[in-house]
């Protein structure tokens, strides 16, 4: 009995109920909004079991393709299939899906009585439903049709707070965007049909042998536009910042945590499965865009003070790296290595796992932040860490797993992924093998620039004193809330210190995508210690890490209890250089903070900065004082604007041609009519 | 070659620091005429031509009692040594005044007719500092004097630190507070919080005539006259400004480092 | 065909009869400029179209093409025609302004327009299931409809011209293919014009409350 399908599907079934429930019982909100969002949960437990048992008991390489319904064209068909690599990001969905779903059950009480949370969490509901189908799909219409409704629904949740005019404009773009996106991974599944002539997965596999080198390019770069666009790859990325901070901070989550990877989804899926074969160039392009993506995102999240545009740069910086996993990983097939392609590809999907548990965590934390302070501003929260101290630590811990800090797990995904590079010089004998340690340095680069930002991020956030009325009537989040981020942070300890556990799951998904289950060779003295495959690998072991430190620690502690007994404790208040007392106003800003870099990485922001002051005898004793900085962003400046500008311009021209009239349009269409049939006779 | 010019210039010039307290104390400059002798017993019957010239009114007499100078409130500008019609009071020439009680600083009296020096502290504070004293330094509203001279003992020719004795950056570092200038009353808050800051056990050192009675500034509003109004003082190194070498020879005292209790120099 | 030679031979000779006379009833509206007139040569040309209907249907033992006849007379002969003649006596307009292009112009135009109809059908004459020129006839009704459409400036009239488009789209429907279209196709196009005709005849009343007059030359900021 295949019970993770059942599971499977069982989790569908709660999906559906929940969006059933909360809409009927969408008068009664409370209700609505347990019955929601605790389905909701359910179907996200059934979901992360049903995946993580089907890796691990290898029945999900053992799956082939089921057909639900079959419609009355040849190709008209509802497929599903669940084998290892759609279990894998089942089970990152369903992972946060039940904790952001568990979160909302306190969170979504801010919206009782203002919004319709029936509505909100039937939508939920439905967009994990969609993303789940998305990913278990096993034709081109049940993804296409999935990936649009996901879209949609993201669209609905997005623009929930729609009375806000910012919201409502950023959520219009995200839907242009989505559906761009659309058009091109259309336009690539044709491109790949025309060859293989059967729209199923099954029947598409390989099919890049039977297109010619140019058809196979432009599918190729057609899929990476599209996924590209969905991921939040530069330059494709100015969606995301914009969207994903007007969102509700349950749905952002699940949006950075969860949508932008279907589009790594579909890359991999397409890249190993479909088109097979890859030239050198592809992993090279890959890698280029993941190395730019990394280094741009961290630049532009140091730059940020709103908290969740800050975190919403980072998804940038950190699909960068995935990508980069994925790029190298494809010039390793193209030279012939799969035990490299498996490390890399391994690396690329720890990271995903990783992120989607790390920025889960820090977009909730964030949400319990805006709950208890009403604001994005980081300029006016502070203090929090007193008010707020379990939200505080949850967030740390966050922080440090992003930082790839040991023992947490992005660090590991992040020594994967360096073992992955360092190992590329030697692999082939291109130019092209240059970018492998470039691409290492700025690796290390966005690390550094990771902690610096996450060190603003909790710093100007949580420590020193509140700097606004807001801050300081800030309370601790319901229990809910940090239960599911507490949920969360289980899993970033989990992944950072078993990763020899979990790459044993990951294995049938490198054997379905490279052939190379990678079995055994990652772990070192019985699972204890991460070791990567090659002569001069390294290998590293987080869980000796901290066992080692944990003991460490309890050393001076001991001496402290045998020796320190006579000792007093006393209390006081912190040195502050005698002053009167230390105001808010002292602490440092959060824009004050990332000056350096601002300064250092000039060329690139191009910082703007005015002061005005208003005095009347000398400029020392001003009267009033107005402060303004910003700073340029490249792709919106250079790109996206004169496009717009263009855009709008030819329209203008165009436009002429709309009169106004009934009459003239009549007209249009008769003489088309005319001119049609002419052109036939 | 920059490094290597300095290293050579070192070389040559050797080790310029003084032998004192192991060799002899370096001499007084001419003008300064080092502590003062107060003998009441050559005071003419109603003469008080001492009391009207001191600037800062630290010459009293009360009629029939003995004169009594303030060593602590005394600015040494040798007015009283001037006007003295009996040579009642005289300078000694001796660079030595530091104190522990401020009732030492009182000449005048019989057997008081020169400061009473300075006591080593007792055993457990040697045994916690003798070897190494930080002391956080605070400025509270003089004219900087008192500063230049202490700062000076951080230099090549005293070296201060041989002893162990070192500023630090802040009082939670530090074993006690050196106070130089009057307190103003925008610096009295700072100095409690800093003295509260201190961990214990804490000294406290007041130099300068400010420091102990507020000086030039005695009696202003503004001022506090003293640091010993607000926090306890242990140590009270009198003069305006006190000689280097009378702030190390207090020091010294204080943690018993001069070799024998007569001490040398 | 299933049916008797002479039957045969009558329907072979009474349908393309049929459809000259309709494209004639057409090139009169044309002309027409009383807005009851339009009506009931609209309702005369639909009575036309249900005979060849019924016609074929007997003919080729088709039966939906009889209840095509049916619906026909149900609709356009009966009913539509009714509803415009109250919305006429609502509205209390009797007749139509000047139009764009004058009348022996549009005459003229019309000419062309089947003479275009008649090179369209060419290539399909073999298809059909009675003889004749009537997808001709069916593809000038469409195009001098859509002229109609474009040339005169009452709203009614406009709605008048789309249907006798609809006669044309049904006459090629009927005529055309040996097997004729689909059912639910005929029927689909059936609903579709009675439910667009009450649409409009709803729309027509707002236009002439909103601007005092059923003149669609008024309706000219239709620009975004």
């Amino acid at each position: 009995m295949d019970y993770p399908a059942i599971l499977l599907i069982v989790a569908a079934c709660a999906y559906v109920a929940g969006m059933a429930g909360a809409l009927l019982l969408r008068r009664v909100g409370r209700l609505a909004l347990s019955v929601g969002f605790g389905l909701a949960a359910v179907g996200g437990a059934c979901g992360f079991l049903s995946g993580v048992t089907s890796l691990a008991t290898g029945q999900a390489a053992a799956r082939g393709a089921v057909t639900f319904w079959s419609g009355p064209a040849p190709n008209l068909r509802l497929v599903i299939q669940a084998d290892p690599l759609s279990c894998f990001f089942v089970t990152i969905v369903s992972m946060l899906g039940a904790a952001i779903a568990i979160y909302s059950l306190g969170y979504s009480g801010a919206y009782l009585g203002r919004k319709s949370v029936g509505l909100l969490a039937a939508l939920y509901n439905a967009l994990l439903l969609a993303t789940t189908l998305t990913f278990v799909a096993g034709n081109v219409w049940v993804f296409l049709i999935a990936w649009e409704m996901m879209a949609l629904l993201a669209y609905g949740l997005v623009t929930f707070e729609h009375e806000d005019r910012e919201t409502r404009g950023a959520a219009v773009f995200y839907f242009i965007m989505s559906h761009i996106d659309a058009v091109c991974v259309m336009l690539g599944f044709l491109v790949l049909f025309q060859a293989a002539g059967d729209f199923s997965f099954d029947g598409l596999r390989g099919v890049g042998a039977k297109l010619s080198s140019g058809q196979r390019d432009t599918a190729f770069l057609l899929f990476v536009v599209g996924f590209g666009i969905k991921a939040g790859l530069v330059p494709l990325h100015v969606w995301l910042p914009v969207a994903h901070p007007v969102a509700p901070s349950n749905v952002s989550a699940l949006m950075s945590g969860v949508l932008i990877k279907t589009g790594i989804y579909g890359i991999a899926r397409v890249c190993f499965e479909f088109l097979g074969g890859p030239p050198l160039w592809w992993g090279a392009l890959l890698l280029a865009l993941g190395t730019v993506s990394a280094v741009l995102g961290v630049l532009y999240a140091l730059m940020e003070h709103d908290l969740k545009r800050l975190l919403a740069y980072h998804s940038i910086e950190n699909i960068g790296i995935i990508v980069m996993g994925l790029g190298a990983s494809l010039m390793f097939v193209s030279t012939g290595h799969p035990v490299l392609a498996a490390l890399a590809l391994a690396a690329a999907l720890y990271h995903t796992i990783n992120h989607a548990s790390f920025k889960g965590l820090l977009f909730l934390g964030a949400g319990s932040v805006l709950h208890a302070t009403h604001t994005r501003n980081m300029e006016e929260m502070g203090g929090l860490v007193k008010r707020m101290p379990q939200t505080a630590m949850l967030f740390l811990l966050g922080a440090v797993a992003i930082s790839a800090l040991p023992p947490l797990n992005g660090f590991v995904s992040e020594w994967l992924t360096y073992q992955a590079l360092l190992q590329g010089f030697g692999s082939t004998d291109s130019l092209l093998r240059l970018m492998f340690p470039v691409g290492g340095a700025m690796l290390a680069l966005t690390g550094a620039l990771a902690a610096a930002c996450f060190v603003k991020a909790f710093g100007i956030s949580f420590l020193a004193q509140p700097r606004s009325q807001a801050a300081e009537r800030a309370r601790e989040v319901p229990a809910s809330m940090r239960l599911g981020m507490a949920l969360l942070a289980i899993a970033c300890l989990f992944l950072g210190l078993f990763p020899t556990v979990f790459l044993g799951w990951l294995g049938p998904v490198m054997n379905q995508l490279t052939g190379e289950a990678l079995a055994g060779r990652l772990s070192l003295a019985g699972g204890w210690v991460l070791a990567a495959p090659g002569a001069n690998a390294g290998s590293v072991s987080t869980a000796a890490m901290t066992l080692f430190g944990l003991s460490f620690l309890l050393v001076p502690l001991f001496l402290r209890r045998m020796l320190g007994r006579r000792a007093k404790t006393v209390r006081g208040p912190t040195w502050d250089c005698g002053l009167q007392g230390l105001t808010p106003r002292m602490e440092y800003s959060a824009t004050g903070f990332s000056k350096p870099l601002r300064m250092i990485f000039k060329a690139l922001f191009r910082p703007h900065r005015e002061v005005q002051r208003e005095y009347e005898f000398s400029p020392y004793f001003a009267r009033s004082l107005r402060f303004e900085s910003h700073v340029e962003e490249v792709f919106e400046e250079r790109i996206y604007r004169p496009t717009r500008f263009w855009i709008l311009r030819v329209s203008r021209r165009v436009r002429a041609l709309q009169q106004g009239s009934l009459q003239v349009y009549l007209l249009y269409i008769f003489l088309t009519l005319l001119g049609l049939l002419l052109w036939a006779v | 070659m920059f490094i290597h010019d300095t290293i050579l210039n070192r070389l040559k010039r050797g080790c310029e620091t003084m032998d004192y307290p192991a060799g002899d104390a370096p001499a007084l400059p001419d003008r300064h005429g080092g502590g003062l002798r107060v003998e009441s017993a050559r005071c003419a019957a109603d003469c008080s031509a001492c009391v009207s010239v001191c600037p800062t009114e630290a010459i009293t007499r009360a009629s029939g009692q003995a004169v009594a100078l303030d060593l602590g409130r005394c600015l040494f500008c040798a007015e009283c040594v001037r006007a003295c019609p009996d040579r009642a009071i005289t300078q000694t020439g001796d660079h030595r005044l530091a104190a522990r009680l401020r009732e030492d600083l009182v000449l005048g009296g019989t057997g008081k007719e020169q400061v009473r020096l300075a006591a080593a502290l007792n055993e457990r504070l040697r045994g916690l500092f003798g070897r190494s004293l930080k002391l956080r330094q605070v400025s509270a509203g003089g004219c900087n004097a008192c500063e230049a001279d202490t700062n000076v003992l951080g230099t090549i020719g005293w070296d201060l630190g041989r002893f162990g004795i070192q500023f630090v950056a802040s009082p939670r570092h530090a074993d006690g507070l050196l106070i130089t200038g009057p307190v103003s009353k925008n610096m009295a808050l700072a100095l409690q919080k800093t003295y509260a800051a201190v961990p214990d056990p804490k000294i406290v050192i007041a130099v300068g005539a400010c420091a102990i009675a507020g000086g030039p500034f005695v009696g202003h509003s503004q001022v506090s006259d003293g640091a010993g109004a607000l926090v306890p003082v242990d140590l009270f190194v009198p003069g305006c400004p006190p000689h280097p070498l009378t702030i190390l020879d207090g020091l010294l005292r204080l943690l018993d480092r001069l070799g024998g209790p007569s001490g040398k120099g | 065909m299933n049916s008797s030679p002479q039957v045969v031979d009558f329907a072979v000779g009474l349908i393309p009869l049929l459809a000259a006379i309709m494209l004639v009833l057409q090139l009169l509206l044309l002309a027409q400029r009383m807005l009851v007139t339009v009506i009931r040569v609209f309702a005369l040309q639909s009575l036309l179209l249900a005979v060849i209907a019924g016609v074929v249907g007997y003919t080729c033992h088709a039966w939906h093409v009889t209840l095509v006849a049916v619906l026909t007379v149900m609709g356009k002969v009966l009913f539509l025609p009714w509803l415009l003649e109250r919305l006429i006596r609502r509205v209390r307009i009797e007749q139509e302004i000047s139009p764009w292009l004058n009348m022996p112009a549009s005459l003229f135009l019309c000419g062309g327009l089947t003479l275009l109809g008649y090179l369209v059908a060419r290539p399909f004459a073999s298809a059909e299931r009675v003889g004749g020129n009537t997808l001709a006839v069916a593809v000038a009704l469409v195009l001098t409809g859509f002229f109609l459409l474009i040339n005169r400036r009452k709203a009614l009239t406009q709605v008048l011209a789309l249907l006798t488009m609809e006669n044309g789209v049904m006459l090629a429907a009927i005529a055309f293919s040996s097997h004729g279209m689909p059912l639910v196709v005929e029927l689909g196009i059936f609903f579709d014009v009675v439910i667009a005709v009450m649409v409009l005849g709803l729309l027509v009343f707002r236009i002439r409350e909103t601007f005092a007059s059923m003149d669609t030359s008024r309706l000219n900021e239709l620009k975004g």
